[in-house]
């Protein structure tokens, strides 16, 4: 029960650590907002698992109806196996709720920093940083 | 004291078996992001130190974030150590088309032009420190080649006596010779292709580019490189960096480099999908 309980407050705790950008990579910093997160629920239409990016788009359909369409920006297949992602991970279809630092530009895109699959299955890639890159904001 | 002859077996045992061929295996170096596993640091942790020969540079060497460019920070181009020389009015120009996503004239991406955002090739110096990635040297008689991560590409320095080129073709990673003065490695380099940047930062350079690197192995682990770079065509007098350290992947021999390609038909599908709407601010997919 203790471990249990232990397991609870990691778990919290690693939500509630500062977030460092998940894909520090090539002008990061520049295209999105490092400080901010954004969480939006939706539909995957396609998973790129491709060097030395990887992108997940994804259908945001609002109350009325008004489809959005969204990407999220990560790092390359070979980091993120390491944290658990493949190139099975997600389909098209696939419900799936994304949270990551919004473009700057106002565009429905994000660098992801997790994404809860439709079984709670949570893939977080907080730390992998993009391409073994600097995780400095400014690079 | 008898647990200190239990110690001194087992660490004996352990690099001996890590040593042995029947037990080699593959292991990503620490800069490989995720895929850096608990045995490959025991390994490390684990492995007899190499055979110090200050003429054998062979082996997989990181810069281990503190990548450094001329005196320049990688990350951080506000505070240069190094003040880099004046650019000549052409160094100028071709500075003023620059468009990078890196420092005080960082623009998105998706805006810019850094050949990094459609996978060309880097060249050299800029994939020495780009990505903070590490490299492999591998020694043979008469050659020495300089493999890097990212692209997975090499550089050859030739070291059989033969002098560079007389107006060379321009290459992506230039021509190289180089020769020993004592324990030093001194390579002369030019004929670089004046498409590549020197680095993130858009600096430019011309085909005439000559670098001076001066090569130290001063310990078994250890790898110092000191650049001169002589471009009277874009700089007004000589650029002479500090003395950058790289640092022996272990262990030696077991630690491979990842097949870090960028995929140009990859990209273009993720800049499509992703980079080119963030920047942009349009969704077009």
């Amino acid at each position: 029960m203790r471990f249990r309980f232990a397991i609870y407050l990691i778990l919290v705790a690693s939500f509630l650590t500062p977030v460092v950008p998940l894909s520090a990579h090539h002008g990061t910093g520049v295209a999105y907002e490092t400080e901010k997160l954004v969480t939006v629920k939706g539909a995957v239409t396609d998973w790129l698992w491709s060097n030395p990016h990887c992108g997940l788009l994804f259908d945001v359909t609002d109350d009325k109806g008004n489809v959005e369409h969204w990407g999220a920006e990560l790092g390359n297949p070979h980091q993120m196996s390491g944290a658990g992602f493949a190139r099975d991970s997600f389909k098209p279809g696939d419900q799936i709720t994304a949270t990551g630092h919004p473009a700057k530009s106002g565009a429905p895109r994000m660098t992801l920093d997790h994404v809860v699959l439709a079984n709670g299955k949570v893939l977080s890639g907080r730390g992998v940083k993009g391409n073994g890159e600097h995780d400095d904001p400014s690079y | 004291m008898r647990n200190r002859v239990v110690s001194a077996v087992i660490s004996f045992a352990a690099a001996t078996v890590l040593a042995s061929p029947a037990f080699a295996q593959f292991y990503y170096g620490p800069s490989s992001q995720g895929k850096r596993t608990k045995e490959a640091d025991a390994a490390a942790a684990a492995a007899p130190k190499p055979a110090y020969d200050p003429h054998d540079i062979s082996g997989v060497w990181w810069g281990r974030g503190n990548s450094f460019f001329m005196g320049k920070p990688v990350g951080r181009y506000d505070a240069p150590t190094i003040s880099p020389p004046p650019m000549t009015a052409w160094g100028q120009e071709q500075f003023k088309t620059r468009k990078p996503s890196s420092g005080p004239h960082a623009v998105e991406p998706a805006l810019g032009n850094d050949p990094l955002g459609h996978c060309d090739p880097l060249g050299y110096p800029r994939n020495l420190w780009a990505n903070d990635r590490p490299f492999e040297i591998i020694q043979s008689p008469g050659k020495i080649v300089q493999i890097f991560e990212w692209g997975h590409t090499s550089r050859e320095i030739w070291t059989d006596g033969r002098k560079l080129p007389e107006d060379p073709d321009p290459r992506w990673y230039g021509w190289a010779v180089a020769h020993w003065e004592g324990d030093t490695l001194v390579v002369d380099s030019t004929g670089y292709d004046e498409r590549t940047w020197l680095d993130n930062f858009g600096d430019p350079h011309s085909e005439g580019m000559h670098l001076q690197e001066r090569f130290r192995h001063p310990d078994a682990v250890t790898l110092e490189i000191t650049m001169t770079l002589d471009d009277p065509k874009a700089y007004t007098k000589p650029w002479v960096g500090g003395k950058e350290i790289y640092h022996l992947q272990l262990p030696k021999g077991l630690t491979v480099l990842e097949e870090a390609y960028c995929v140009p038909s990859e990209e273009e599908s993720f800049n499509e999908g992703v980079r080119d709407p963030a920047g942009k601010g349009i969704a077009s997919k």
